[in-house]
């Protein structure tokens, strides 16, 4: 009990750290990511830099703020659009059923039979490259696992008592839908959606660094990972790993916070996980 | 210390605590216990009673977070509990072994039958060959009557019918002719003739073998037809202990009373209604300071002297019979039924 | 059985089709002409022209699709105009990297995940338990290619225990003849113990990196699994019977434990096979990954196609081995 309540505590701690910079970074430390000092390159931690500055000598904490800010804004519109789509398409193919249902789930099928990396990949650079795109390509990876998940909720919520006895009642189909089932799945949706989160933030981190997504200045966590990669072996550690840190808090407190979620709302665990 | 040589099993003031989050529940309270060799002796009492956390604490089967504070199990004159595990891993299954209550989930799904059986045989009898255990196994398994018993060595739990399943649990616990079995709830997930012939077959086993039993149960109809003797266990405490037969007909405890008031009894005339106890067990982790029972009792609730100290084992009856009930008013309900 | 045994297929069959077919109209449909890359932009429209009707391009989709999956199954993958190479002959060069790395990287995890899995259970050791818990969190949240940095910077670079990035071998040795096209395999089996153990050293960091979230994944499937298996009354019964907790454990509860991870660890399998595009990159590694990548980068999307067939494949392939095991360890599938 006490350690699941450290866990849940530290985790929201972290979040909110993240939170805390991404907002308002550029005001308790207004240094400009992008301003360039030639004097000042590959300085390791100090004050002046507390996690040191990169070959062109820009401030790797303010850079760092940054991509939290990048991170975390992307990880909540992917996860809210996808959850949302997906969402969607598991009510429509649990509903409707039959034909629909069937076309439905093996397109979700297909998508899931892609490895989900190259397929983002693929989207990103298909529509022109850019952080909406690179966004949208891994919303798109996304949305099956919402979708099946939802389905499979929605057909069990329908054969429950309680709605059987609602549809027996004669209640419209669109009361039923909007009084019965979808009040019923939100908390699925909610538990994958955290789950999800972590895979999408750490998604635009991997097509940041292979060079797709984020455009080369903006300070997105996977880019200054690339950027440290060539440093890394000649003693600059400082620039690559920083922003790992940053990634790996971020998806480690989501993770957390999901599985404590789904504790609460399923303890005989049946969500999948990616 | 020593016991008399016809003692199998003799517990000594043994106490298991499990340490929870939630706080500490003594599931077995300084409980005292003998078996002579031969004899079954029955175990009853409600859910969760500490019936089955006396017979893994006997067993040495207790797991985290629960333990074994104090006391001891002197089997054949051995205290277990100073036994390392080594040496309880010879002990488990040769001197004693385990009937468990559900035989749909007691044996191992993916191992055969015979593998399962097998496996205890070459465990304790080093240099025994695969095709003797296995000859033995075949052995054991017509002893408990499974027909066909060559060809269902081969087969797997799932294909077993329950009743099945718990003659293999047998087949496996008297595989090395221990002198204690203790068989916990061995027959409630059976139908009820499955469960007589069950019943019947593991009796006459153990009567020919001069086994002792503890039989763990909550039918008191079991009890009367297999037991010679009755230990009734409330709230981690053994509250009354006789043979059989006092207890069925002098029983001292109101506990024990009120058990024996609420199984239906075609015999007798009642009126439509059957008793049944009032309340629920105390929570381990918050025993009242006094008697155990008394929020519940049909003799002494609402009494100070229930209220506030707790009753202390008390003999009654003749001296050999053995007769005790922990009760303040043991010796006056005893009088008042004589 | 064979009712069963065919609409398995006929699903599998299903699934490599419609990805491929996904695939395909969605690389057709994308901006930018692949005649084009082809002839350059500054060829006038008719080369273009002329271009595009060599590659079928003016023919309804239904019907290059319909020729690409012929050509793919003959063994005509297409040509790869960013590399000047047909697309098979990249495959075959590239692929045995990958398959070899996957295979270690798998082995790290399972193994790892097993053994972290049975430490977390044994007894009642909270502290183990939460650290065991943490490392499969941190496993699953780590970025592969960070990882492969700390690793760099640790072990290669402060350390000195493994060899940088940038070779499956050192260059003083020569490659073992080519038999499996694994490397650490064809040393064995040309008995070069030296060029298997460095070849094994280059292999290390990143099949660490590679395996890390499969790990963390795994370990928590695991821990999860015994822990249900252990309060599972058949290992009293065995307990009862004079078997030790680590015998015990390893006959009965681990087999059982295994069990619901299977599916799990055939997928995760299935997708190490097919490369990392990250910790290849971060390790200069041959394989088919850091191919995919830069051939996506290219918009070279013939090596693409074939890629998400191959990979749709190996993933029917490799699901359909699991449910065979399936069969041959749980006696419930097999009646």
């Amino acid at each position: 009990m006490l350690r699941s309540n450290f866990d849940l505590s530290l985790s929201l701690f972290v979040l909110l750290l993240l939170a805390v910079l991404a907002l308002l970074g550029p005001v308790f430390w207004p240094v400009d990511p992008l301003a360039i000092s030639l004097r000042e390159t590959l300085q390791a931690p100090s004050l002046a830099h507390p996690m040191g500055t990169d070959h062109i000598g820009r401030d790797i904490f303010a850079r760092f703020n940054y991509g939290a800010k990048i991170s975390l804004t992307v990880g909540i519109v992917v996860v809210v659009t996808g959850a949302v789509v997906g969402g969607a398409i598991g009510l429509v193919s649990g509903i409707v059923g039959g034909l629909l249902d069937n076309a439905l789930m093996r397109f979700m099928d297909a998508i899931l039979a892609f490895p989900p990396l190259i397929l983002a990949m693929a989207v990103t650079v298909g529509l022109g490259g850019g952080l909406e795109t690179a966004a949208l390509g891994i919303m798109l990876t996304s949305v099956p696992y919402y979708a099946r998940l939802i389905r499979s909720d929605v057909i069990r919520i329908r054969r429950l008592p309680f709605v059987e006895a609602a549809v027996a009642s004669g209640a419209g189909i669109t009361r039923i839908i909007v009084r019965h089932i979808i009040p019923h799945t939100v908390s699925t949706l909610l538990v994958q959606a955290a789950a999800l989160f972590g895979y999408s933030v750490l998604a635009l981190a991997a097509l940041g660094f292979v060079g797709l997504g984020t455009q080369v200045p903006t300070p997105e966590w996977g880019v200054m990972i690339t950027e440290g990669l060539q440093y890394a072996l000649t003693g600059q550690w400082w620039i690559g790993v920083f922003p790992g840190f940053g990634l790996l808090a971020a998806v480690a407190a989501t993770s957390i916070l999901a599985d404590k979620a789904r504790d609460l709302l399923d303890p005989r665990g049946q969500y999948t996980q990616l | 210390m020593a016991t008399e040589p016809e003692h199998v099993l003799s517990v000594r003031d043994l106490r298991t605590e499990f340490h929870t989050e939630n706080g500490i529940f003594p599931a077995v309270r300084d409980v005292s216990l003998d078996v002579y060799r031969g004899r079954q002796v029955g175990i009853v009492g409600e859910s969760g009673s500490g019936k089955s956390a006396l017979a893994l604490s006997i067993l040495g089967l207790v797991r985290p977070p629960g333990r074994i504070m104090s006391g001891q199990v002197l089997l054949n004159g051995r205290d277990l509990c100073l036994l390392k595990e080594t040496q309880l891993n010879s002990v488990r299954g040769r001197e004693v072994s385990l009937i468990f209550q559900d035989p749909m989930t007691a044996l191992d799904p993916v191992k055969t039958i015979g593998k399962q059986i097998c496996e205890g045989i070459l465990h304790h009898n080093r240099g025994t060959s695969r095709r003797e255990a296995r000859r033995r196994a075949i052995h054991l398994l017509e002893d408990v009557e499974v027909p066909a018993a060559a060809q269902r060595m081969n087969s797997y739990p799932h294909e077993f019918s329950g009743g099945m399943r718990q003659r293999v649990m047998i087949a496996i616990a008297i595989a090395n002719e221990p002198d204690l079995i203790i068989a916990d709830e061995p027959t409630t997930a059976l139908d009820v003739t499955t469960q007589a012939q069950v019943l019947d077959i593991f009796e006459s086993l153990v009567r020919s073998r001069g086994t002792a039993v503890i039989l763990i149960t909550h039918n008191l109809g079991i009890v009367a037809e297999f037991c010679d003797e009755v230990r009734v266990m409330y709230a981690g405490r053994i509250v009354e202990s006789a043979d059989t037969r006092t207890l069925f007909r002098n029983p001292v405890h109101p506990y024990t009373e009120s058990l024996l008031r609420s199984v239906p009894r075609p015999d007798q005339a009642h009126d439509g209604k059957l008793f049944s106890i009032a309340g629920l067990p105390p929570s381990l982790a918050r025993l009242p300071a006094g008697c155990s029972f008394e929020p519940r009792c049909i003799a002494g609730r609402g009494k100070p002297l229930c209220q506030e100290s707790r009753p202390k084992t008390t003999s009654v009856g003749e001296v050999h019979a053995s007769h005790l009930a922990e009760c303040h008013f043991a010796r006056e309900r005893h009088e008042a039924q004589s | 059985m064979v009712h069963s045994i065919l609409s398995r297929l006929s699903g599998s069959l299903a699934a490599i089709i419609g990805a491929s077919a996904i695939a395909f109209l969605f690389l057709r449909v994308l901006p930018g002409n692949p005649a084009r890359l082809i002839v350059g932009p500054l060829a006038s429209e008719e080369t273009l022209h002329a271009q595009m009707e060599r590659m079928g391009l003016h023919e309804p989709i239904y019907v290059q699709y319909w020729r690409y999956m012929r050509d793919f199954v003959t063994g005509d993958w297409g040509f790869s105009y960013g590399a000047g190479q047909p697309v098979l002959v990249q495959f075959q060069l590239r692929f045995p990297a990958s398959i070899e790395l996957g295979i270690y990287a798998f082995i790290f995890a399972f193994l790892a995940a097993v053994v972290l899995a049975l430490l977390a259970t044994y007894r009642h050791r909270p502290v183990m338990d939460a650290t065991v818990r943490m490392l499969s969190i941190f496993g699953m949240g780590m970025p592969p290619f960070w990882l492969a940095l700390i690793l760099l910077v640790v072990f290669h670079e402060a350390l000195g225990m493994f060899p940088g990035p940038g070779a499956q071998l050192s260059r003083a040795l020569t490659p073992p003849p080519e038999v499996t096209r694994l490397l650490t395999i064809d040393a064995l089996i040309a008995g070069e113990l030296r060029t298997f153990a460095n070849a094994f050293q280059h292999l290390v960091l990143p099949a660490i990196a590679l395996g890390m979230l499969p790990f963390g994944y795994l370990v928590r499937l695991l821990r999860a699994n015994l822990l249900d298996v252990r309060n599972e009354p058949f290992i009293l019964v065995v307990r009862s019977k004079g078997i030790g907790y680590w015998a015990a454990t390893v006959r009965h509860a681990l087999p059982n434990a295994f069990l619901p991870t299977l599916t799990a660890s055939g997928m995760i399998f299935a997708q190490l096979l097919g490369g990392s595009v990250l910790v290849e990159k971060v390790f200069n590694w041959p394989g088919i990954g850091s191919l995919v990548v830069d051939s996506i980068l290219r918009k070279d999307f013939a090596v693409v196609q074939a890629f998400i067939i191959v990979s749709a494949v190996l993933y029917v392939f490799i699901n359909g081995l699991v449910d065979l095991l399936y069969g041959i360890i749980d006696p419930r599938v097999r009646g």
